[in-house]
């Protein structure tokens, strides 16, 4: 049994080191411009809900409304660290990582791999309420927000009440709010308390969460377009005990992952994997829901960031977490190599990248965990060339292959991006033209093995 | 496979004609369409559940659940490792799809085709509703529309003419109750498995509908049974069941 055992440990470290390559660069969240995340934590009808969004504008004009489904109390609603956001963020982002390739003339030895070190990637009175059908249903203070729950009987009224209140509204925010005051919701309405906020001593708003119990799955995403003029980036952290999250309303679409791009995207990884997520956004007519990552969050492989310890995923509102069902409190996992043998929490996380704007969505989105834990991350690589003289057969062999290979990364990034395959070629040129030079210099002629 | 050998399981016991196979074929391929599961031996699971419900659950010789819908049912009610993704089919396919079932049966005027117009009927009148009463734009109906699983329910699941009522106007009422209990479910619920599931629980109600408003049973005429019509997956059932009868 022992044995067994021992040789199962065998083929998993063999398989991860044959697998894992190093880990290199990030795409987080800061490659967007307008973005918005969102951790939604779900078990059953237990929602926990954290929103952050890089509001870069005047924060007296800044105010968030969010359709929800009953009255919060004020243990139901919290202001979290921006850290926490940026963990789950670093975590799942796609990631970028590259190998060394051994010397052809010596035997394979997995220990061949060098390591790399990871590059860095005040409320107003509420004068006329009642007669515009408005009425506050609770009202907080919560670190630099003041928050309102409302309930209101139409929207005409809604609107009204918010612009007489300082909320300035866009046009069209009336035909927005209507379908959620039929469906008996209420508004989370927040605004900045600018006397608290100076208070706080950050330069940002920090994410806003809460929790709530509700049959719906969904996030609410009509009321944003609103105000946009243009589509959003909206990245979705959804949590769950078992398996990973999709939409029910619109697809969801597996990122391309795992192809071998030239070494060159090590430093523009960023601006890769913008135009590779716009060429399969527009290639799906800008209508599906992309899947980055889903993983067990008990591990990762190669890692972009540690797994979370047990407060980081409570502070997430990750609510069924505690030390006693985790061990995760020092993760001890290095770049590279994993899994943990203890058993792994029961903490699934599913990373959702939409970009939308109101003509390819004209729903909210809504979701289902499905019983699916497979593994899968956006995963791109890089391989080093070996570039010494050859001076065995085997090494002939590789160097004449390598211009193939060369060529192959050159037009999958084509593919992927819609770059010009001969401004690829002028970038990668340095690390082709001595590839080239040196598979010219070792090749030879079809008849010379002939008579040999 | 497994459906595959529980059909001939059943074959061999029950000493039915081989032909039947096609149906075990047919269920399973329905099957394969919307479930997804890790797990090889839930779907095996699923497809023997499929074909076992042909044979164990019926009364006075008909098949009261649709067998792709039974096995759909249980496995999404009773079991975490199963599921079915609605939204997996693209949309161009979905508005094709849509265009060549509709074209084919106003064409082919299929004998039974008239439970998959009445369903669609009243389904689609209830979303209109709901669309028009929260004074939502109509590209959101339209974007309910472009869902596979109402495409595929409407056309290949509810269309079954074995395990729906046998008198038109009961096929029309038990059409109408599905609908509103798959309103029920979607919309208050808030389970993206409604039409499945409401298939699932008014099913045993053919019964009820059929003493009400008898009706001559079902039965394919074997020489007739050309394929056809659309709903291969009708077709094939009423050949196989119909010569299973005599």
């Amino acid at each position: 049994m022992k044995l067994l055992i021992e040789l199962l440990l065998a083929l998993v470290s063999i398989n991860c080191f044959g697998f894992c390559g190093f880990y290199v660069a990030k795409a987080d969240s800061s490659l967007y411009n307008k973005s918005s995340q969102v951790v939604l934590v779900r078990h059953e009808n237990k929602t926990a809900l954290t929103m952050f969004s890089d509001y870069r504008g005047e924060l007296k004009d800044f105010a968030l409304v969010v359709p929800v489904p009953e009255v919060l109390s004020r243990e139901q609603i919290n202001v979290a660290d921006r850290a926490i956001i940026e963990r789950v963020d670093a975590f799942s982002a796609p990631r970028l990582v590259e190998y060394f390739d051994a010397d052809p003339c010596e035997p394979p030895m997995w220990s061949t791999m060098r390591s790399m070190k990871a590059s860095k990637g005040g409320l107003v009175g509420p004068s006329s309420d009642k007669t515009l059908g408005v009425t506050i249903e609770a009202q907080y203070t919560v670190g630099e927000y003041d928050i309102l729950i409302l309930g209101a009987k139409e929207s005409s009224g809604l609107e009204k009440w918010l612009k007489e209140n300082g909320y300035q509204l866009p046009k069209g925010a009336s035909t927005a709010l209507e379908p959620y005051i039929k469906q008996n919701l209420k508004f989370f309405v927040a605004k900045v308390n600018l006397s608290e906020q100076v208070k706080t001593g950050f330069q940002y708003l920090r994410p806003i969460q809460f929790a709530y119990e509700s049959n719906r799955f969904m996030l609410p995403i009509r009321l944003g377009m609103v105000n946009s003029d243009g589509p959003q980036d909206m990245l979705i952290y959804a949590i769950t005990k078992k398996g990973r999250v999709e939409t029910t309303n619109y697809r969801t679409v597996k990122l391309p992952t795992g192809m071998d791009v030239p070494i060159y995207i090590k430093t523009k990884f960023a601006d890769f994997y913008r135009s590779m997520f716009e060429v399969a956004h527009n290639k799906e007519n800008q209508k599906v829901v992309f899947l980055e990552y889903a993983w067990n969050m008990g591990w990762c492989d190669p890692c972009a960031a540690d797994p979370l310890t047990t407060e980081e995923l409570r502070k997430l509102g990750v609510f069924w977490a505690t030390e006693s069902n985790y061990n995760l409190k020092s993760p001890k996992v290095r770049p590279g190599v994993i899994p943990p043998l203890q058993a792994l929490p029961e903490a699934f996380i599913t990373r959702l990248h939409v970009k939308y704007d109101a003509k390819h969505f004209p729903e909210d989105l809504f979701f289902q965990e499905t019983g699916d834990s497979e593994n899968f991350q956006g995963r791109y690589i890089l391989r080093h060339p070996w570039m010494k003289e050859a001076k065995c057969e085997a090494a002939v062999r590789y160097q004449k292959g390598l211009k193939g290979r060369q060529t192959k990364e050159a037009e999958t990034l084509a593919k992927l991006t819609n770059w010009k395959l001969e401004d690829i070629y002028k970038e990668m040129g340095k690390e082709l033209s001595s590839s080239n030079e040196s598979s010219e210099k070792t090749s030879e002629k079809w008849y010379q093995n002939i008579f040999k | 496979m497994p459906a595959l050998f529980t059909q001939w399981l059943a074959i061999r016991e029950l000493k039915l004609p081989y032909a039947s196979i096609r149906s075990a074929v047919i269920s399973s391929l329905g099957l394969i369409l919307l479930i997804r599961s890790e797990s090889l031996a839930l779907l095996a699971l699923a497809s023997a559940i499929a074909i076992l419900s042909k044979f164990t659950i019926r009364y006075q010789g008909k098949h009261f659940f649709n067998p792709t819908n039974f096995a759909l049912a249980l496995m999404l009610l009773f079991s975490e490792g199963a599921w079915v993704s609605p939204a997996q089919w693209g949309e161009e396919f979905i508005i094709a799809s849509w265009i060549i079932l509709l074209g084919i049966l106003v064409t082919e005027k299929a004998l039974r085709s008239d439970i998959s117009f009445s369903f669609l009927g009243w389904y689609l009148l209830l979303l209109l509703a709901r669309v028009t009463y929260l004074g939502q734009p109509y590209s959101v109906f339209f974007h309910q529309l472009k869902n596979g699983s109402l495409l595929l329910f409407s056309f290949f699941m509810i269309s079954d003419p074995k395990s729906t009522p046998d008198h038109p106007v009961g096929r029309i009422i038990f059409s109408f109750l599905v609908a509103v209990l798959a309103y029920f479910i979607k919309f208050h619920l808030y389970n993206p498995n409604a039409l499945i599931l409401a298939l699932f629980f008014l099913s045993p109600l053919t019964l009820f509908i059929d003493k009400l408003l008898p009706a001559k049973r079902f039965d394919w005429p074997v020489n007739n049974a050309k394929m056809r019509s659309p709903n291969y997956y009708e077709t094939f059932d009423r050949v196989v069941t119909g010569i299973s009868k005599h």
